[in-house]
């Protein structure tokens, strides 16, 4: 490759370097083998780089790069098609709502918002599905539209709305289940403390 | 015009695509309005959008990318490649 599209190359795609080593991550589960797949993507990259049409969203391009190269490492196209079927955006979304209202009933809802997540949040999503976890970490980590993730996955553009509203009510369930066993935890230390003035 | 009037399951069935910016002019103009008036809806849009906050913020927590930085650029000069800040 010429000097100048490797300059071109280290500044626009080199660049997101942080961003597809986030989305391996959230893919592979363990670091080591998040590594290799950053290192193949962008050895693919780099050896098709004048496949990229200017103008492309580079992040993109190398987030469907890395898709594929752990699909084939993986061996695992199979079990993306089979998470299409998938109940519909409205229920999976309903599903949700009916979530936070049993969580009102039982005062975990106002409990967690009272709670740093932070500590819960990046377990909770390591934890999720590979199909879901890929999608909330596209559109809410990420920052890409609907559109864009169904680009960049090449599936349609329902698909992303039922496995990130999936993905997203999983999180949700988790977090309320950590509240509540938080919640769980103080009312045993209180039930344990001390009275004062006992003897 | 006015928009048409949306019942609380509609307007729940909208709801991550609120959040997402991702609702059409229409429907979002029905479920603002709806929004406004309803005192049943308003804290699972509240809950929601905080939850939504907090798996956005986990993109704060970013992993060190130093290690992973200097063996791409290694395999990639093996491939040839000669940026200036390689």
């Amino acid at each position: 490759m010429s000097d100048l599209r490797d300059r071109r190359f280290e500044r626009d795609v080199l660049a997101c370097l942080p961003d597809v080593a986030r989305f391996a991550r959230s893919m592979a589960g363990d670091e080591s083998d998040a590594d290799d797949l950053v290192q193949e993507t962008f050895l693919l990259a780099y050896r098709g780089y004048h496949t990229f049409r200017a103008g492309d969203e580079p992040r993109r391009w190398l987030f469907t790069i890395c898709r594929h190269v752990f699909i084939r490492q993986r061996q695992r196209a199979a079990r993306f098609s089979e998470l299409d079927e998938l109940g519909d955006p409205s229920s999976e979304t309903m599903r949700a709502v009916y979530g936070h209202i049993a969580a009102q009933g039982d005062g975990s809802a106002s409990r967690l918002d009272t709670m740093d997540l932070r500590p819960a949040i990046d377990g909770a999503i390591a934890d999720l599905p590979l199909d879901f976890r890929i999608m909330v970490v596209l559109v809410d980590l990420e920052g890409l539209s609907y559109t864009e993730a169904a680009e960049t996955l090449g599936v349609p553009v329902g698909t992303v709305r039922s496995r990130l509203y999936r993905g997203r009510r999983l999180l949700q369930e988790q977090l309320l289940t950590f509240a509540r066993d938080a919640g769980l935890e103080s009312a045993t230390a209180r039930d344990h403390a001390p009275t004062s003035g006992a003897l | 015009m006015t928009p048409s009037p949306i019942d609380c399951r509609t307007a729940a069935e909208r709801l991550w695509e609120y959040l997402d910016h991702e609702l059409p002019d229409g429907p979002l103009e029905e479920l603002e309005v709806h929004l406004r008036a309803c005192a049943e809806c308003t804290p699972h849009f509240a809950f929601a959008a905080r939850l939504l906050r907090d798996i956005r913020g986990a993109r704060s927590n970013d992993r060190q990318t130093e290690g992973i930085q200097s063996r791409v650029l290694g395999a990639l000069r093996a491939e040839g490649f000669m940026a200036a800040h390689s």
